[in-house]
């Protein structure tokens, strides 16, 4: 019983990190895009969710080709993520920030509509087994880790290092740590500010059609409703670790992924969500700056 | 076509209270969503009293008023505290919290909800009443000591601070505020429609208010006014064809009038020259732009 109830544990543990990897890359992107971008994207997950069809929707039509499948996730998700930048542009230069959070709120009304109406007339999309990876790779007692799981886990902390690899050892990495910094000093030293913004959209973009991919595999299938719950749940994670925290952001992910998993394993009913939002309505009340403070 | 009318009356008045929510927090600067909670909970309470218990409506709609704003005041103490993007994103979790108890809650019917609400005839008198007596608080509170303590936090949060303006407690005020009149709402919601179902306070709800809120404009309360019955009578009197695409219209106009209009079709200035308008009408001095 007591070897059971470790494997379990075990299972749930896998599973959990699965999760929050995919939470970590997401609020990475969103991150980047509140520092660099100067704006506060809530819709980030609706066209992540959104770059999830268009990878189902290629999927289908050739075939289940893997790899054109990939490839469309990723590209979607990044000239979505470019689409909207001259929406926010104005904004951002007149420094509405609350502005750009009610903007994201129409995006995702829009993305929404889209998923709910013109594809697969609104019913949950299935990943063929070709492409999701259910399939279990290590089998340890009860415990399986599926092929899915494996490739989240490990592609996320390899994405995570090139990022972070990028933000701090490289020149492009200093110039966006410089304008998340002071963005007057920024523009003083030569750094051009809108390319930079553009650019910074671009690989949210792409950090966000990895973890589409990456989502779709643990997950197997996907609906539309399933965009506002993730949109939030990278929103609580940004915000437990405090605005703009980069790595605050990533620590918290892995914690809100691990709340989750647990209590999906041991607590009845549909209550993970409710569990995960009680927590950070908590945290918010609490420490209002989150627990790792702004912008360290 | 007489009760979709009064069906078209009854929830733009109910939206215009959820809008005057939202956007009497929006004046100090707070994004505050949870009067869409309170709207459940309102209707929950209201419904559960009339159909389980089987008081009179009155008494129902008094016991949802007093439970929105105790409820609506609790959490206020907490959340008023926080920074805007930290009370949106905990009233959105909120929603989704009284989602999930109402919809695991055995007592109010679960996942099948509350059906046969007993219809009551004096409810459209008692609602737009409701709306006239909130909407004309709100005017005095806009043009009080109170209303110019929320401007100032709007503008600067530091310089209200040092004006000596508690923000704490004028955002505890605000939230319960709009808490209470969200309860209401709700309580208004449930006789009308006269069956709950959990799914009935989703994200939709929220989004097409806040479209309501922003597109009307936020900075004044007669935006939500005169822009909900428009919004909503795209949903309610088109044709089928268009109205299905609702929700997207609302998103395309929401950024469109972002874009080009940012504080909204009806801005202060707006407000500014038809007031001087009707003083030019009456005779007497125009009031500085």
């Amino acid at each position: 019983m007591n070897q059971f109830a470790l494997e379990v544990f075990g299972a749930q543990l896998v599973n959990s990190l699965a999760i929050g990897s995919i939470y970590a890359i997401l609020v990475v992107g969103f991150n980047l895009l509140l520092l660099i971008g100067g704006i506060f994207q809530y819709a980030y997950p609706h066209l992540v969710v959104m770059s999830m069809y268009i990878c189902w929707l290629v999927l289908m039509a050739t075939n289940n080709n893997r790899i054109l499948g990939i490839l469309a996730a990723i590209l979607a998700s990044i000239v979505i993520n470019l689409a909207t930048e001259p929406l926010f542009r104005p904004l951002v230069k007149r420094k509405a920030s609350v502005h750009t959070f009610v903007l994201s709120l129409g995006i995702a009304t829009i993305a929404m509509d889209v998923m709910n109406r013109m594809i697969n007339t609104g019913r949950p999309i299935a990943f063929p087994p070709q492409f999701s990876g259910l399939q279990s790779l290590v089998k340890v007692g009860i415990v399986t880790i599926s092929i899915g799981q494996f490739l989240t886990i490990f592609g996320s902390i390899v994405a995570m290092f090139i990022f972070i690899y990028m933000l701090y050892r490289t020149k492009q990495g200093r110039a966006f740590r410089a304008m998340a910094q002071n963005l007057f000093v920024a523009r003083v030293l030569g750094i051009p500010i809108t390319r930079q913004r553009i650019l910074s959209y671009a690989i949210a973009g792409l950090l966000g059609g990895i973890s589409a991919v990456f989502f779709a595999m643990t997950l197997g299938s996907v609906w539309s409703t399933i965009a506002d719950i993730l949109a939030l749940k990278v929103l609580v994670a940004v915000l437990l670790a405090g605005m703009g925290n980069l790595k605050g952001g990533l620590i918290s992910a892995y914690i809100i992924g691990i709340i989750e998993g647990l209590s999906l394993a041991y607590l009845p009913g549909d209550w993970t969500n409710a569990i995960v939002f009680g927590f950070v309505i908590a945290i918010v009340i609490i420490k209002p700056k989150g627990l790792f403070g702004l912008r360290a | 076509m007489f009760i979709i009318m009064i069906n078209f009356l009854q929830m733009t008045a109910i939206y215009i209270l959820l809008g005057w929510g939202v956007y009497i927090n929006y004046r100090m600067g707070q994004l505050y969503y949870g009067n869409v909670p309170m709207m459940a909970i309102g209707a929950y309470v209201s419904a559960f009293i009339v159909v389980n218990i089987g008081w009179p409506h009155w008494l129902a709609i008094l016991i949802a008023f007093g439970v929105g704003m105790l409820i609506s005041f609790i959490i206020a103490l907490g959340l008023a505290r926080a920074e805007a993007f930290g009370t949106a994103i905990a009233t959105m979790g909120l929603l989704f919290i009284v989602q999930t108890i109402i919809r695991n809650l055995e007592l109010v019917g679960a996942m099948y909800g509350l059906i046969n609400i007993p219809k009551v005839s004096y409810l459209p008198l008692v609602t737009w009443a409701t709306v006239f007596i909130v909407g004309f608080i709100i005017y005095k509170i806009d043009r009080c000591r109170l209303g110019r303590a929320m401007e100032t936090s709007f503008v600067d949060r530091d310089l209200a601070d040092t004006l000596g303006i508690n923000r704490y407690w004028l955002g505890v005020f605000s939230q319960t505020f709009a808490g209470t009149i969200g309860a209401l709402a709700g309580c208004y919601y449930a006789f009308t429609i006269a069956a709950l179902r959990p799914d009935h306070f989703n994200f939709a709800i929220l989004l097409r208010l806040i479209a309501f809120v922003f597109i009307g404009g936020a900075q004044t309360m007669w935006g939500v006014v005169f822009f909900t019955p428009i919004l909503w009578g795209i949903a309610a009197f088109v044709p089928s064809e268009i109205a299905a695409w609702r929700e997207m219209i609302f998103g395309v106009l929401l950024i469109v009038i972002l874009l080009i209009r940012p504080e909204g079709i009806i801005d202060r200035q707006l407000i500014r020259v038809i007031n001087n308008k009707i003083r030019q009408f009456q005779g007497r001095e125009p009031i500085g732009l």
